[in-house]
Parts: structure tokens; sequence; C-alpha cells
């Protein structure tokens, strides 16, 4: 039996009993290790030879009897401890962290797929790629989203005849649609700006297609309903949406996108037509044919008349209405006209009274633009454009009453944000579980946590956690953080600042940790493969959640549309079977990801260093468990903020219309002055 | 040669008192003993070890694996602010028992017969 025999053997003696601890195992052997060495050396300085300096050595040490026995009642406190730590930590704290990631983040998660789900069909039709088969036997059956695809049809030249006819024959008692195709079909064949004076009468001086426009415009103008049915649509939506209970900033962002939608269709008819109609009656009127001018200018008033009067329209509708005169009365000829008859004059002066309606709100906005339009742009909304073209009809809200509605956007996107990071976190977790349960019977027993003390986890998670985002808290208050700025022009630093702060205090965390971890199982003999991949793998990971943030931040925003094209992921979202850009991204960061763990696992099983990284592993299993545990509470934090903001926040909760109050207040005062005029 | 039962006794504040000076590891300790007793207290050495994981358990002192000049890995204890206590205390303690036991010994006049 040679040297390396006995000392085998006396370690295995020493430590027979506490095979029930692999980490204190290790720990005595190791030690032993090195007591011989030191006594071997000391030999060895006295001028003994190698091997009497061997046999001294292990003589000094003396025999292994009762040393095992001794050995564990003196560890057997720590052993006890040890044992419940481990059990604790990997069977109490991983699972909590779990549940706790899936009620918290998942809740989010849950909440936005089923407001998807409530939506889709909305969605599906303002998304320009959309897909959504319309008259074909998957088409939708319900009247308004029918009615809504058909349009996006026609704009896309996608419609025929017959779905008119489908249309028509649907909602009978409803002219938009009819009224929309008809302004496509001149718009077709008019200049390419239509508010070019000569230009316009190139085109339309004599054509009898506009006599044809106006005949087909009567009837349509006659029917009793002349309103966009996404009105009716957004009520339902934001009904369904109250019923399922979602938070509220997603009924707000529903309810504004919507109220914002609603104006798309009837904004280019209702100006383009208005305008051709106005126009046509000039040139009739130079050409001596007075009957048709008196139609063509009948026709204008109805139609502007039609959309304010008939039904409750949006506030962009009452703009654009107002606005029509505006751009008449500038010509000398329109002019000219409305002086050439008593009933043309009386019409004249209704105008008038519109257009000055829309000069005093003009006059009023230079003013207010100046003192309000900082407050205004804290918006992120589309809302905000909305409104503050309307301002000085209204009241004008400011810095301090916008202020809740601008805290609860933030909390809604920091809480998106860190559920993201949850995201990446949870996948990584799951990994960190799964590789070294795949790997127990390779290793047997000989896989151990390598845990520092729970004190010293709890201070590095505050330390390396807590702490950064305490002071990230407090960043957002100086005038550098993208939360002094204003939103519409901070979205893409905003991110930026996010994905740096989790960039940064993650992967550090992690390093901090890997290097106590690393040390501690370098003292207890083992030691990294030279090429472990371990670094490469959390590299890959967490690039991808960087680039899933980097993508998301692509696809959902327009200013990431560089980044987009930079990208060639315009192609991709081509190629992409999916019908939304959303559902595409999610695809193609599934992809991603299950390629990137893919190449993790592949690094991560090859056998040299294998114990060293499983332990490693399973020692930032449960560093990633605090870590989520940490996130999902900091989510809960944020969520509970944000509904605290928008109980504050009175001005921009919508309505039953699907209006907030502002919006509602001003179109009511604006209606009923034009109601005034007309009647 | 001192008893085993007496050394057995008075092993624990040893160690305490040792890696209160300065952090140590298990064969300098060793030596540390052979020298100051200039080789009256002998120990197997390999009866040290348990005793210092049970104090390193009792929480008395903290050990820390650290690499040697030698390039080796070597694990140092030294004592916690609970072991300094626990140090104090048995040091006033065998003051005053060495104090009595002297008493009795090596009373004035006291004669042994035998």
């Amino acid at each position: 039996m040679d040297a390396q025999d006995k000392r085998r053997e006396l370690a295995a003696e020493l430590t027979r009993e506490l095979s029930g601890d692999p980490e204190l195992r290790r720990d005595v052997c190791r030690e032993l290790e090195c007591h011989l060495e030191d006594g071997v050396a000391a030999a060895r300085r006295r001028g003994v030879g190698e091997a009497e300096a061997e046999a001294a050595a292990l003589e000094d040490f003396g025999p292994a009897s009762g040393l095992p026995q001794m050995l564990v009642e003196g560890n057997l406190n720590r052993m006890q401890s040890r044992a419940k730590l481990k059990l604790l930590l990997e069977w109490g704290l991983i699972p909590l962290a779990l549940l706790a990631a899936l009620i918290l983040g998942g809740r989010e998660f849950l909440e936005l797929y089923r407001v998807r789900e409530a939506t889709k069909h909305w969605y599906a039709h303002t998304a320009a790629e959309s897909r959504a088969p319309v008259y074909a036997d998957e088409a939708p059956q319900n009247l308004e989203e029918r009615q809504a695809l058909a349009i996006e049809n026609y704009r896309s030249a996608r419609g025929n005849e017959q779905a008119l006819a489908a249309v028509k024959q649907l909602d009978p008692d409803n002219g938009l649609v009819e009224l929309e195709v008809l302004h496509q079909s001149i718009r077709g064949k008019a200049p390419r700006d239509w508010r070019q004076y000569e230009a316009f009468m190139k085109t339309w001086r004599e054509s009898d297609d506009f006599l044809k426009t106006m005949d087909e415009l009567e009837p349509i103008l006659a029917k009793p309903v002349l309103s966009s049915r996404y009105h009716t649509e957004a009520q339902r939506q934001i009904r369904s949406i109250e019923k399922l209970g979602l938070s509220r900033t997603l009924e707000k962002i529903q309810a504004v996108s919507v109220s914002a939608q609603s104006f798309f269709t009837a904004f280019g008819s209702t100006r383009e037509l208005g305008n051709a109609l106005g126009r046509r009656a000039v040139f009739a009127h130079l050409a001596g044919r007075e009957d048709e001018a008196d139609r063509a200018l009948r026709l204008m008033e109805k139609l502007m008349q039609s959309l304010v009067l008939k039904d409750e329209p949006s506030l962009i509708h009452i703009l654009v209405v107002s606005a029509v005169p505006g751009e008449l009365l500038k010509e000398p000829d329109f002019v000219k006209l409305l002086e050439s008859s008593p009933s043309r004059r009386a019409l004249g002066e209704r105008l008038r009274q519109v257009c000055d309606l829309c000069d005093k709100w003009r006059k009023k906005l230079e003013v207010e633009r100046a003192n309000s339009a900082p407050e205004w742009q804290e918006k992120a909304s589309i809302e905000a454009r909305m409104l503050l073209s309307a301002l000085g009809a209204g009241e004008i809200p400011t810095e301090e009453i916008l202020a809740p509605s601008r805290n609860a956007e933030y909390r809604f996107l920091d809480k998106w944000l860190v559920i993201m990071t949850l995201s990446g976190l949870f996948l990584l977790l799951a990994f960190l579980l799964i590789a070294p349960l795949t790997q127990r019977r390779r290793l047997g027993s000989e896989g151990f946590l390598p845990l520092p003390r729970l004190k010293d986890l709890c201070r590095h998670v505050a330390l390396t956690l807590v702490l950064p985002v305490l002071i990230f808290e407090l960043f957002k208050l100086t005038p550098w953080s993208s939360h002094a700025w204003s939103l519409p022009h901070s979205a893409a630093q905003y991110i930026f600042e996010q994905l740096v702060l989790w960039a940064l205090i993650l992967p550090i965390s992690w390093a901090i940790w890997q290097r106590s971890c690393t040390k501690r199982l370098r003292a207890l003999g083992l030691e990294p493969a030279k090429n472990p991949g371990f670094n490469w793998w959390l590299a890959v990971v967490f690039g991808g959640i960087g680039l899933l943030g980097l993508l998301g931040f692509a696809f959902e925003t327009s200013d990431g549309r560089w980044l987009r094209e930079l990208l060639g992921l315009e192609l991709l979202q081509k190629l992409s079977p999916t019908p939304t850009p959303i559902l595409g991204f999610m695809v193609t960061c599934g992809v991603l990801t299950l390629l990137s763990l893919g190449a993790l696992l592949w690094r991560f099983f090859r056998r040299d260093g294998l114990l060293f990284r499983l332990c490693l592993a399973r020692s930032l299993a449960v560093l990633l468990a605090f870590q989520v545990l940490a996130l999902s509470a900091y989510v809960a934090l944020l969520r509970a903020e944000e509904a605290h903001y928008h109980r504050q926040d009175s001005t921009f909760q919508a309505d039953a219309n699907g209006f907030n109050r502002i919006e509602s207040e001003l179109v009511r005062s604006w209606r009923d002055k034009l109601k005034e005029i007309w009647r | 040669m001192i008893e085993k039962d007496l050394l057995r006794s008075v092993a624990a504040p040893i160690v305490l008192r040792l890696v209160s000076e300065q952090a140590m590891y298990g064969y300098e300790i060793i030596k540390a003993v052979h020298d100051r007793t200039q080789g009256e207290f002998i120990w197997k050495e390999g009866t040290l070890y348990p005793l210092l994981h049970r104090l390193e358990g009792a929480g008395w002192i903290d050990s820390e694996w650290r690499d040697s000049e030698e390039g080796r890995g070597r694990k140092y204890y030294r004592i916690t602010r609970a072991g300094a206590k626990e140090l104090a205390e048995r040091l006033h303690e065998w003051q005053g028992f060495t104090a009595s036991v002297n008493a009795i010994f090596f009373a004035p006049g006291a004669k042994v017969r035998g």
C-alpha cells in the first residue's frame, strides 16, 4: 500500500460517519490532506527522506479510531442546521419564489393575454399586416367587426361589390361604409394633393363622375345612422374588460385607443368630401349651373351635420367637421358664391359661425399651448395629442392634475419591464433546477450545495439587488431620469434605463455570488474546467433577455422602426405565420430562447468540471430564487402604486362611452354650439 | 508528561487562546502548543480536528480557507466574538481554579507526609 492509498484510507475512515453531508466530508478530507502535506514538508525540512516523512506525518496524526464519532459530535448541530437550511432553500424557497412569480408576474401576463383575446379583432383590423379574412366563412359574424374589417379591406383595395352588398344587407340603416367607399372612389381620381385648387378644378370641373357621386351621396346621408360603429365596438369592449376586472391602465389605454381609432374613417371622408362638394358648387356656379351648385352646397352642409348631430360623435369628428368651412372660406370664388343669393348668404353665415368657433379655438390654443403644452407632453397616450388640439374649449389640466395619470403610466411601464426581466429569471431558474436533476445519477451523491451562510445570502441580495433598485428609485427623482422628461420623447430612454439597470444588477450579482461560491468550491478541492463555458451560457441567456427587450422595443414602438429595419425584422414579421406583430415577436423570442437554451445545455453537460458546474448551478438557483421573490414583490408594489395613482386620477378615466372626462366635456360643449348654429 | 484528562480539560481554552492571537491553521496550532510548552503537551494531531470542529460548531471560532505561500490551501481558524467572551470566562475560571488548588497544594506550613 503506497502513501496515497494510506491517506485515502485514513480520509475514508475519518469521514465514514459524514456521508450525509458531502460538503463537510470534502471539507474534512481537504483539511486532512493539507495537514499531512504540512507534516511531510516539516519532516523533509528536518532532512528526512520522502517515504519516511510520509510515514512520520501519518504517525503523528495518530489513529483514526474514535475520531469519526468525535467529528460527528462536534458537527452535529451544524450538520442538522445545514440539512434544514438546504431543505428550506431547495424545497421551500425555490417553490415559494416560483409560486410568487406565477401569482404576481403570471397574473399580469394572464391579464395581457385576456385583454388581447378580448380585443383581438380590433387589433387585427388595425394591424397593417392584418390577414384576417373578412368575407371568408370564418369571417366574424359580429356586425361591428365586419363593418370595421370591410372598411379596412376597401382601403387596402381588397374589397369588392359583393362585400359592400353584404355589409349593406347586414346594417341597412347605417351609411358609414358606403360613405367611405364613395370617398375612396373619388379619392382615387382626385389629384394627389386635393387641397390644390387649380389641380382640383382640372379634375372635377366638369366631370360627370362627380354628379354620380352626388347621386349616391344623397341616399347615404338620408340614412338614419351615419356613424362609426367602432364607437359601439369600443363600448362593448370596455364593458367586457370591466367584467374581467382587469387593471385600470389597460382599460384606459384600450378606451383611449378605441376612441382615437374611431375617427380614422370619417376623418378623411368628411374633410375631403366636404371640400370636394364645396368646390364643385363653385365650378357649377361659374358654369351657370345654379341648381347643381345649390345641391352641392346642401349636400356639403348635410354631410357636416350628419356626422355631428345624427349620432354621438367623437371629439375629432367635431374638430374635422368644424374645420371644413375654414378651408373653403379661404377661396375667393367660394366666398363670392356664398354672396350670390339670400339662401347662400344664410349658409355662408352658418359656415362662418362654425369657422369662428374654430378660429377662437385656434387663437386660444396658441396662447395655451405655450403655457400648457409641456404638461400635456407628459402624457404618453395618443389621447394627449388628440386633446392638445382641443385646448381652450374646456378645462386646461395643470401639471398637478396630470401627475397621478402620469405616475400611473410610469408604474405601468415599470411593472411590465420588471415582468419581462422576471420571465428571463424564471427560465434561468428552471434550467438551473432541471440541469442538476438530470445529472444526479451520473454523479451519485457527490453534488452538494456550496452555500455560504443564510445571512450572507440575505446580505448579498440586499446589497446587489435591493440597494441598486432603491438607488434607481431615487434616480427617478433626478432631472437626468427619463421620468423627468416628456414620456413620448423618452420611451426609448426609459426602456434603455431599465434594461441597463437589470443588465448591470443581475450579472454583477451573479458574478459576485459565483466568485464566492467558486472560492468555496476551490477550497474543497474542486476546480473549474479550463474551458467551462459556464460564463458563456450566462452571457448567452442574459444576452437573450437583452435581445428580448430590444426586439420588444423594435416591434412595439414606432421609435423602434429603425431597429426593425436594421435587423430585417420586417421580413421576419412577414414570414411569421402569426397575424399580429406581437405574436410574431413572441414566436421569434421563443425560438431564440429555445436555441439559447439548447446551446446552453450542450455546453453545460460536458463532462469536464461538471461537478463544479452543478454545485455552482445549485447555489445560483438559490440566489435566483431570492431574486425572483424580490422582483415578484416589486411587481406587487408597483401594481399597488399603479392602482393608488389611478384612484387619484380623475382626468383620464374613461366614461361609459369610451371617452375620458375632458374629451366628453369638450364634445358636449362644442356639439351644443354647433347645434345652436344649425337650428 | 501531563495527565491526559487534565490535558483534555484545558485543550479548548488553549486553542481559543492561540487563535485569539492570530488566525491559525491546524498544523500551526499543534506546533505552537508544542513549542510554547517545550514539548510538555503532546497531542495526537488527529484529536485536534474534532475539537476545532466542536468549537466552530459552538460558534466560538470561525474558519476560512486561504491560499498559503506554498500555494496549498489551508483552513485558518480565528476566534469569534462569542469565543472571545468564552475565553475570558475560562481564563477567569482558570485563575480562580489554580489559585484555589495552589492554596491547598502549597499552603504555608503544610507538610506532605508519607
